[in-house]
């Protein structure tokens, strides 16, 4: 299993289907654990998986109850990729000022 | 404006004076710019805020966050860099709202079924691998309908199949998303028990549907 992989997305929005809900019901039922953490547990415990995994840590040995939320619940796993790829930018030294994200904003919001 | 160096925030912030300020300062512009930055990523539109600027939204989270960081500043237990600890919550802040307020505004669907039709994605030739398919979601179906508890049901197909947030379920169930979470985790239990007891692992399940894929 890998975090890359949460079962609640792969899919295009709007193209909800049975076949990838019976896909997706079917996984999550494999993947179901007696004991799992919460959702408040999670975000509490991203960023410590974050920082591990950007250190090149194993995070799925690690912390593998974390591991196993992730895959389990869309909605933590699109505030963790957020999170990393944040993290990410801070840390290389690449997280633009306010001035940059801001014309960035405005031009889209033009386009 | 003078860089204060990361790992130094916790603590100046918890200290008086000029250092407090240079740190809040440095706080304030770091959760300013985590903000336009997942604003930037999650390309909602500006309207979906109600409000006139990218900049206002920002700001008005970037005080939220700090505000909260502020108040849990003695639950940072320093196993993690205080940037990452800080830019969950502000992110935690703006997705759980901008949630709320997508689904609000999402398209209506052209139907109301419950579950969505199936398309034509099996071959048609394929039809032993179809017909298990087919008995073995019946069965999750007949399940899901006279095993569940209510609240599991609901939560188990708004997630699942219209694919709705677990703030929107929490709302709707007048409850948190850590139940929602329980009842899904509880709705999954049941699920992987009683296909156990018929016989049939989840695996076993993967297994017809990866033959239909």
């Amino acid at each position: 299993m890998s975090t890359e992989e949460n079962i609640l997305q792969g899919g295009q929005s709007g193209d909800m289907d049975e076949d990838r809900a019976f896909r997706r019901l079917v996984r999550s039922v494999d993947l179901t654990q007696d004991e799992e953490i919460d959702c408040t547990t999670c975000l509490e415990q991203v960023p410590v998986y974050v920082d591990r995994e950007l250190a090149g840590a194993d995070v799925a040995k690690e912390l593998p109850e974390l591991h196993l939320h992730l895959a389990l619940c869309g909605d933590c796993f699109e505030e963790y990729e957020a999170l990393r790829d944040l993290v990410e930018l801070d840390v290389s030294g690449d997280l633009p000022d306010t001035a940059t994200l801001l014309e960035q904003l405005d031009g889209r919001n033009e386009a | 404006m003078v860089r204060v160096a990361a790992e130094r925030l916790p603590a100046m912030l918890r200290s008086g004076g000029p250092e407090r300020e240079a740190a809040s300062e440095e706080l304030r512009d770091l959760l300013l710019r985590a903000a336009l930055a997942y604003l930037v990523r999650q390309q909602y539109p500006v309207e979906a805020f109600g409000a006139d600027s990218y900049t206002s939204i920002a700001e008005d989270y970037a005080q939220e966050a700090f505000v909260i960081i502020l108040r849990q500043l003695d639950t940072y237990r320093g196993d993690c860099r205080f940037t990452t600890w800080a830019y969950r919550i502000i992110i935690n802040l703006i997705a759980d709202e901008m949630r709320r307020r997508c689904w609000r505004r999402r398209p209506l669907p052209e139907d109301t079924e419950v579950y969505p039709r199936r398309r034509a994605s099996v071959a048609e030739n394929d039809v032993a691998a179809l017909a298990e398919r087919r008995a073995l979601w019946q069965l999750i179906d007949a399940i899901i309908q006279q095993e569940l508890t209510p609240r599991q049901r609901a939560a188990l197909v708004g997630r699942l199949f219209e694919e709705k947030p677990l703030i929107v379920l929490a709302d709707e169930l007048g409850t948190n998303k850590d139940n929602v979470y329980k009842l899904l985790h509880d709705a999954r239990k049941h699920l992987k028990r009683a296909l156990q007891a018929r016989g049939i692992s989840a695996a076993e399940a993967l297994g017809v549907e990866r033959r239909c894929s």
